[in-house]
């Protein structure tokens, strides 16, 4: 393994020989032979070259982040060191075990997990589920697998909240996914600690299409945790990642996503949940790392009485675009939403909000409130602010404030007059003005979150 | 004045701007003060405020746009404003289609009113060209009976030390519905300038609709701009408040609709505010579109 470069600490990448990759490129020949790898049902592959054909048709997004330099025929879309997945660590390879260890997932897993799954360029290598949520029902396991065993659950969900002809990326991720997680909460189970994926590209100038889709039945209750980070190449990633979450009536999902890909990754994904009556969708989005994020965690308020909050924090730095944001859709009566939105741009960096709440005709005493904040930390750096509202009912409240700014000064000079350096006062500040985001997380990630913001602002002179 | 401009797309709308805006130009002249009155057909394009003159300028807008469609070019004018020049401006609307950009100098204020009525579409720009320009602008709207509005709101801060406020209120009843696009831009040369931007949007009746994207764009970390919208219904609570005082729930509706619109109307001269409120009152019993 190399050192990690610069601040980035899991910039590193191992020497895991691949056990089977595809071609680079993409073209009907790569679709099938991923499809043949897994030994797919038919109604699959037929998905998958359905979904090929609208992403070879359908043009770039108009607006947002420049995504003309993605080299689409130079990225490999299948990649795997291991041709076994398993449930025992110890069955992992080496040099894959050594790089999670290094990113300290086993040391998670045995400390605050219900349940752990890695995943490895395309394939999840590993994963675990406590005994007792096993008994309880709860299906934990990755994509492919779960199309093998629970074939008439995933048919009835694949693509429903996020079909292939969706967006470009939707289409391409439909087309060569791989891996991902499959995740079942029956009826009136609360899975009490977390349960968490964590993604990692080592493949120089792969892409990653894991496909996730989360399925809790009525009253019941899941915390779905995210991590990724990749190496540091000269050459660019992607990762294009579809995630379907069903919340049936009267249940509760938790998806919290802490991004840290390196800098050379594009992370185009779309994320969706829909709400049935009654229940209560929320998610955590952090977005770290990356060259260029596009992502709007959606939530479709489709049941009397659900809810929907998003809460997220973005950092841009130098050469980062963040264009992130939410959307919720409220299309039954007493449905509430709430959207809180921080970013903070420094050294160049481009941060955007992008939003819509939609009140629909049938959704009758909805309330919506957006919030985000833009902090722009130099002169070089950009904060947008792009939200939109569409109310079709009178009997709704919806809310919208927005403001960016720099540190006040006046703060950074009280603190400073407590005797902290500037450097640390500026880190305070900011770590003040994420704390909505951070006191939600896990006191493990909290932690990481705040001595990853540290870093970013290590050396800064403001 | 020296002029920076920042995007592609802001230089694009600069070289086409002239030819947009086709028609006689009235000038003010250096220090003066003028006061001119404007219909819709008078065939101006071009109206220049010299350095150190002011201007009230009222605009009640005919109903020739009537019927307009995408094809009828809009009734455009363009305002230039030298240094320290000053503008009011009041434009009562009905269904027309119009564009106004206002390119402020050094020093140079502009405070613009418009109010609407009957649906139609507005595009208003305005460039806060030179330093210390400010740009005030507020925006009343009322549609009923499907009526539908357009509103494309831009401003551009171009200079240092700049400001800009926008507020927009509107009210929907009986179909009507209301698009309300804003966009404000701080570009990296405009360091200390700021921004705020509110909008408020009641809705009286089932079937109307009204989507708004209040849009900003900050290049600038020594500027600061925030912004607010909320839509929502009439406010029960004063609803209620007004009627304990014996009032009819009708006319406690259209007291309700007054204290929503007063901080726009208070800036319109008496003349063209007596109108204002002739209108909200005539309108405040169009609930249900009759």
């Amino acid at each position: 393994m190399k050192a990690p470069v610069g601040k980035y600490r899991y910039g590193f990448h191992d020497t895991q020989p691949q056990a089977f990759g595809t071609k680079r490129g993409l073209d009907e020949s790569t679709v099938i032979e991923i499809s043949k790898i897994k030994g797919e049902p038919k109604w699959m592959l037929k998905k998958r070259l359905e979904a090929l054909a609208i992403f070879q048709k359908r043009p770039f997004p108009k607006w947002g982040p420049d995504l003309s330099e993605i080299d689409f025929q130079g990225l490999q879309y299948y990649s795997s060191p291991s041709a076994e997945k398993t449930g025992s660590w110890d069955e992992v390879p080496q040099k894959v075990k050594e790089t999670f260890e290094r990113l300290g997932i086993p040391e998670a897993e045995r400390k605050f997990l219900a349940g752990v799954g890695v995943q490895y360029d395309s394939e999840m290598l590993y994963h675990s589920l406590q005994k007792d949520l096993e008994k309880k029902g709860v299906i934990f396991t990755d994509m492919d697998t779960g199309l093998k065993k629970y074939g008439g659950i995933v048919r009835k969900h694949f693509g429903t909240l996020v079909p292939a002809s969706d967006n470009k990326f939707a289409a391409l991720n439909t087309a060569v996914w791989s891996g991902g997680t499959f995740m079942y909460v029956p009826k009136s189970v609360r899975v009490e600690v977390p349960l968490q994926a964590y993604f990692r590209i080592n493949t120089k100038a792969m892409g990653q299409f894991e496909r996730t889709l989360i399925i809790a039945d009525e009253g019941s209750d899941v915390h779905y945790v995210e991590g990724c980070s990749a190496p540091i190449y000269s050459k660019d990633s992607l990762h294009a990642a579809v995630v379907e979450i069903f919340a049936m009536q009267g249940s509760r999902v938790q998806y919290t996503t802490i991004q840290n890909w390196s800098e050379n990754v594009y992370n185009l994904v779309t994320k969706r949940a829909k709400a049935e009556k009654g229940a209560t969708v929320f998610w955590l989005d952090g977005n770290i790392g990356s060259k260029t994020t596009i992502k709007y965690p959606c939530i479709i308020l489709a049941g009397e009485g659900a809810r929907g909050e998003v809460v997220s924090v973005s950092f841009a730095g130098s050469n980062q675009n963040q264009d992130t944001g939410a959307k919720m859709i409220h299309l039954a009566p007493n449905t509430s939403s709430m959207v809180s939105a921080r970013s903070i741009s420094k050294s160049g960096g481009i941060a955007s909000y992008r939003g819509l709440v939609h009140v629909s005709k049938k959704a009758k005493g909805a309330k919506a409130r957006v919030e985000c904040h833009g902090l722009i930390m130099d002169k070089r750096s950009v904060s947008n602010t792009i939200p939109k509202i569409k109310s079709e009912n009178k009997e709704t409240e919806v809310s919208h404030e927005a403001s960016v700014s720099k540190l006040d000064e006046e703060k950074l000079f009280y603190l400073q007059t407590r005797g902290l350096a500037t450097q640390r006062a500026r880190q305070l500040m900011v770590q003040g003005f994420v704390e909505p985001f951070v006191k939600q997380l896990p006191m493990e990630y909290a932690v990481e979150l705040n001595r990853l913001i540290d870093l970013e602002l290590e050396g800064e002179v403001g | 004045m020296k002029e920076k401009l920042v995007t592609g797309r802001q230089k694009q709308m600069r070289k086409t701007a002239p030819s947009q805006y086709p028609g006689k130009t009235i000038t003010v002249k250096a220090g003066t003060k003028a006061a001119v009155s404007l219909a819709e057909k008078n065939g101006i394009g071009k109206i220049i405020i010299r350095e150190n003159a002011s201007a009230e300028i009222t605009e009640v807008a005919s109903t020739e746009g009537r019927g307009a469609t995408s094809d009828t070019p809009p009734n455009a004018i363009h305002f230039e404003l030298g240094k320290n020049a000053r503008l009011e401006y009041w434009r009562m609307g009905t269904e027309s289609k119009a564009r106004r950009l206002f390119v402020i100098g050094e020093g140079a204020a502009a405070f613009t009113t418009v109010a609407s009525f009957n649906g139609g579409a507005l595009e208003l720009e305005a460039r806060l060209a030179g330093k210390k320009a400010k740009m005030a602008h507020r925006s009343a709207f009322f549609g009923k009976n499907g009526e539908q509005f357009s509103f494309t709101t831009k401003v551009f801060h171009e200079a240092e030390n700049t400001e800009s406020s926008l507020l927009t209120k509107g009210a929907l009843g009986g179909k009507a519905t209301a698009s309300n696009e804003s966009e404000v831009r701080i570009s990296k040369n405009a360091g200390g300038s700021s921004s705020a931007l509110r909008e408020k949007d009641i809705q009286l009746d089932e079937g109307v609709a009204s989507t708004s994207t209040p849009a900003m764009f900050i290049e600038n970390s020594t500027s600061s701009a925030t912004h607010g919208a909320t839509v929502s219904k009439i406010a029960e609570e004063s609803l209620f408040y007004i009627r304990t005082r014996g009032v009819g729930l009708e006319e406690a509706e259209r007291l309700v609709l007054e204290g929503f619109f007063a901080e726009i109307a208070d800036s319109m001269p008496e003349g063209l505010r007596k109108e204002f409120w002739e209108k909200i009152g005539g309108m405040a019993g169009v609930k249900n579109g009759c």
